[in-house]
């Protein structure tokens, strides 16, 4: 899974998701790509999970780009423990992703095979998204 | 060869955010168009017939951007910025062309073909997916095909290699590979993502 290999600081505060992608919001790699349109924080997990379903439908050829990156650490209390007592452990890492952004994109097989796998990658997210094709295709 | 497409666009009063975001309520895209001698005006547009021309012309093509109480000007496409999710524009940029001077555009390139290095068993790697030109804006080409069935695997097609229409020419400081065949990646092979 994706996680950040080292970090000034373990812990860090949520912050507020707020406004629209500007970074990130076009296709820069690949043919046909799937598009954030809902704020969200993807864990780690989620972004794998979408990847093996996607990579499992492709089968062979073609390649695929990750455009975010689980850089953000989530921290969770034990269960049955008391409020208070300071900040949570570690639990994992998430990528805050704004509507627009592009989270995955697919070049080198049939726009049709493309548009399911990203489809299965689709169902796998916490958050509503949208396949974007690349224009003139 | 004269310019065949017309865009009807109407001066702008209001400046800034705020008017520019009624402006976008009411379906008007803001624009600004920046003539040859250097003079700006804001402008705004209706969304359909914008959208019908830019379908056509894309940022290579010219056609006559006329001005409600200001004119009739050769412009392009400049600079389109769109809205991040949905499919709109928020605001262009136009550029008002001189015909008679030259103009640097990035044009985009079309591969046609399948190489004999593909059906072998290569693999086609493109590195690069447009062309900064230089050419008088009539000139001007709407995308540069470039057949790529002659291919064979380790070949390459640089800059340099690509035939350009008449009075048209390449912007670089050294050549460099626009495609590549590549014999077989075992890596892509097992699908590892990038």
């Amino acid at each position: 899974m994706l996680s950040p290999k080292k970090v000034k600081f373990r812990k860090w505060q949520k912050g507020r998701l707020r406004g629209k992608a500007t970074r990130g919001a076009d296709l820069s790699f690949g043919e046909i790509g799937l598009k954030a349109l809902e704020h969200g924080k993807l864990s780690s997990q989620q972004i794998e999970a979408a990847r093996i379903a996607m990579m499992r439908h492709i089968k062979r050829g073609g390649q695929v780009w990750i455009r975010v990156f689980p850089d953000h650490p989530v921290t969770a209390k034990a269960l049955a423990t008391r409020q208070g007592s300071g900040k949570g452990a570690p639990v994992g890492w998430c990528a805050p992703v704004r509507p627009g952004r592009v989270l995955y994109e697919i070049k080198g097989v049939s726009l049709e095979l493309a548009k399911e796998a990203l489809t299965r990658a689709a169902h796998k997210l916490p958050i509503k998204t949208v396949i974007v094709v690349k224009e003139g295709l | 060869m004269s310019i065949e497409k017309t865009l009807s666009v109407k001066k702008r009063e209001g400046l800034g955010k705020g008017s520019n975001r009624r402006l976008r309520v009411e379906g008007l895209v803001p624009g600004v168009f920046y003539a040859a001698d250097g003079k700006n005006i804001a402008v705004q547009s209706e969304t359909l017939p914008l959208e019908k021309i830019y379908a056509e012309m894309s940022t290579t093509g010219v056609f006559n951007l006329e001005i409600e109480g200001e004119g009739t000007f050769p412009a392009m496409f400049w600079q389109v910025q769109k809205h991040p999710y949905k499919r709109q524009f928020s605001h262009i940029d136009f550029f008002g062309v001189d015909l008679e001077k030259e103009i640097k555009v990035k044009v985009p390139v079309e591969f046609v073909g399948t190489s004999k290095g593909v059906k072998l068993g290569g693999r086609l790697e493109t590195y690069r997916e447009v062309l900064l030109l230089k050419a008088k804006p009539m000139d001007m080409p709407q995308k540069i095909t470039v057949d790529i069935s002659d291919m064979g695997i380790n070949t390459t097609i640089m800059v340099s290699d690509i035939v350009l229409p008449a009075n048209v020419s390449a912007v670089y400081d050294r050549s460099f590979a626009m495609v590549s065949v590549l014999s077989k990646d075992k890596s892509l092979e097992e699908g590892e993502p990038k």
